[in-house]
C-alpha cells in the first residue's frame, strides 16, 4: 500500500517536474533562427551539411588554390550566393550582423568563424563595385577626396562633384 | 607542395625554338591572342605554362596596367595609400651612358624556381602546376620572408583589416599577396586584368600566353624577336619577359 502510494507520488512528481522544465527552458532557450536559403536544394542534405560544412569548405578550398578546380559545389562563393541575407534596408548583411547566414549559428554555437578576414561575407554588388574607387584617381574614394594627392612626384587633383558627375562613366557612379 | 619541373630552361628554349621555327608564318604577324579555357572541373596542368611578355618599347607614360590590377582587386581607395597593396607597378630605368629613361611594368615574374618558395616555412608560398606563384592565404602567417627574398620586390604585406573583398581574391590581415596573373580569370580562359588594359588602351605593349605552347603567340614571338628577363644572372626562369630594356 505504501509502496503504490510512494509510487503515484513520484510518478506525480515526474510528471509535474518534467512540465515545470519543459515551460521553464521553454522561455529561457531561444532555438537559433537559421535563415532561409534561396535555392530550393542544398548540394548535401542539411543534416550531412549542419555536421559536415567544414570539412566540406576546408578539401574544396585547398584543390582550388593549389589545383587551379574551380567546380561550384561545395564553394564558399556559392555558398554565400545562396545563403545570403538581406536588411531590412534591402542591402546583404556582413557576417558581423548577427542576422547573417553563417553569424546565426555560430554566434548561437560559439564557434568563432574566420573565413571573412579574407573571403567576402556577401555576394558581390555589381554596383558598389563600380562606386568602390574613381577610375581617375585610384587612389581615393571619390567621396573622400578632400585634398590634392602626391602619388610618384605626380598630383592628382581633386575632384569635384560637379566634375564627378561630367566624368561620370562605366565605372564611377555619383549617388 | 611546388611541382618539380620536369623541362630544363635550355631544353625548354631549344625545343620551342625548333618548333616554332617551322610554324612562324611571316614576320611581323602576330596572331589574336587566344587563350583555351579549361574546364571548370579540370586541375592546372604543367602541360602549360602562363607567361607574360611586355614591350616596354611601346611602354607609354600611362599607368591603365596598374589602375586596372587595382580596380580588378580592389587595392587602392580606402583612404591610406601607405600601406595599400601594390601587386604591378611602373618602374623607370635610366641608362646612365645615354640618359635614355624607359619605363616598364614590374610585378611578380612567376619565376620557374621562385625564391619566395624555398624560403617560406609553412608552404604558403607555392606555384601551381600551370607556372602561377600564388600565395596560400589559409596556411600563411605573415612572417614576410618571402617579401624579403624577391628580387623584384614583387609582394606586399596587409596591415589594415579589409572588408568587402572581392569574391574571386580573398585578401586579409596579416598575410602576403603579389600578382596572381589573375588566376581567376586566366582559369577562365580570359587574360589578365592588366593586359585586356593595356590593349583596349591601344598600346599593345603587353602580351599574354602559354610559353609550353610553340605555335601560341606570345612563343612565337619570343622565339621571332626574343625577351629578356629581369636578372637573368639569378637564374629563376622568370615567367615574366621584357623586350627593349
Amino acid at each position: 500500500m505504501i509502496l503504490s502510494f510512494t509510487k503515484s507520488l513520484l510518478t506525480i512528481m515526474t510528471v509535474a517536474w518534467l512540465c515545470f522544465c519543459h515551460i521553464a527552458f521553454a522561455g529561457s532557450i531561444n532555438r537559433v533562427e537559421i535563415p532561409k536559403a534561396e535555392g530550393d536544394q542544398c548540394v548535401e542534405p542539411t543534416d550531412d551539411m549542419r555536421r559536415n560544412h567544414m570539412e566540406y569548405l576546408l578539401h574544396k578550398r585547398d584543390r582550388t588554390l593549389r589545383e587551379g578546380v574551380r567546380t561550384k559545389t561545395h564553394s564558399l562563393k556559392e555558398c554565400i550566393n545562396c545563403h545570403a541575407v538581406k536588411g531590412s534596408n534591402g542591402e546583404f548583411l556582413h557576417v558581423t550582423d548577427e542576422r547573417h547566414f553563417c553569424a546565426a549559428c555560430h554566434n548561437y554555437a560559439a564557434v568563432k568563424i574566420d573565413c571573412f578576414q579574407c573571403h567576402a561575407d556577401r555576394p558581390e554588388q555589381k554596383e558598389q563595385a563600380a562606386n568602390f574607387q574613381h577610375r581617375l584617381s585610384p587612389q581615393s574614394h571619390h567621396k573622400q577626396l578632400l585634398q590634392d594627392t602626391v602619388l610618384d612626384n605626380k598630383k592628382i587633383p581633386v575632384l569635384s562633384p560637379e566634375v564627378l558627375d561630367i566624368v561620370t562613366t562605366e565605372g564611377v557612379k555619383n549617388d | 607542395m611546388t611541382e618539380k619541373t620536369q623541362l630544363p630552361r635550355r631544353g625548354f628554349l631549344t625545343r620551342t625554338g625548333a618548333a616554332v621555327a617551322s610554324l612562324t608564318i611571316a614576320p611581323g604577324i602576330f596572331l589574336s591572342q587566344v587563350v583555351q579555357a579549361k574546364k571548370p572541373e579540370e586541375p592546372a596542368s604543367d602541360e602549360v605554362r602562363w607567361g607574360l611578355l611586355i614591350d616596354t618599347s611601346k611602354c607609354v607614360d600611362c599607368s591603365d596596367c596598374v589602375d586596372a590590377c587595382n580596380t580588378e582587386y580592389g587595392l587602392r581607395g580606402h583612404n591610406r595609400p601607405e600601406t595599400d597593396a601594390q601587386w604591378i607597378r611602373k618602374v623607370e630605368v635610366k641608362d646612365k651612358l645615354t640618359g635614355h629613361v624607359q619605363a616598364l611594368p614590374l610585378m611578380c615574374q612567376h619565376c620557374e624556381s621562385p625564391p619566395c618558395v624555398d624560403v617560406c616555412p609553412t608552404g604558403a608560398s607555392m606555384k601551381r602546376k600551370d607556372g602561377i606563384v600564388l600565395v596560400d592565404k589559409h596556411i600563411c602567417i605573415g612572417c614576410r620572408y618571402c617579401m624579403m627574398a624577391c628580387p623584384y620586390k614583387a609582394r606586399s604585406f596587409i596591415h589594415e583589416t579589409l572588408t568587402d573583398q572581392k569574391s574571386y581574391a580573398p585578401r586579409g590581415k596579416g598575410t602576403v599577396e603579389s600578382c596572381t596573373m589573375c588566376a581567376h580569370r586566366v582559369d577562365a580562359g580570359e587574360n589578365p586584368a592588366c593586359v585586356d588594359a593595356c590593349t583596349q588602351s591601344g598600346h599593345k605593349s603587353m602580351f599574354f600566353g602559354d610559353l609550353k605552347d610553340p605555335s601560341s603567340p606570345i612563343s612565337k614571338e619570343l622565339t621571332r624577336r626574343g625577351g629578356k628577363q629581369i636578372r637573368a644572372d639569378l637564374g629563376l626562369n622568370t615567367g615574366v619577359r621584357y623586350r627593349g630594356i
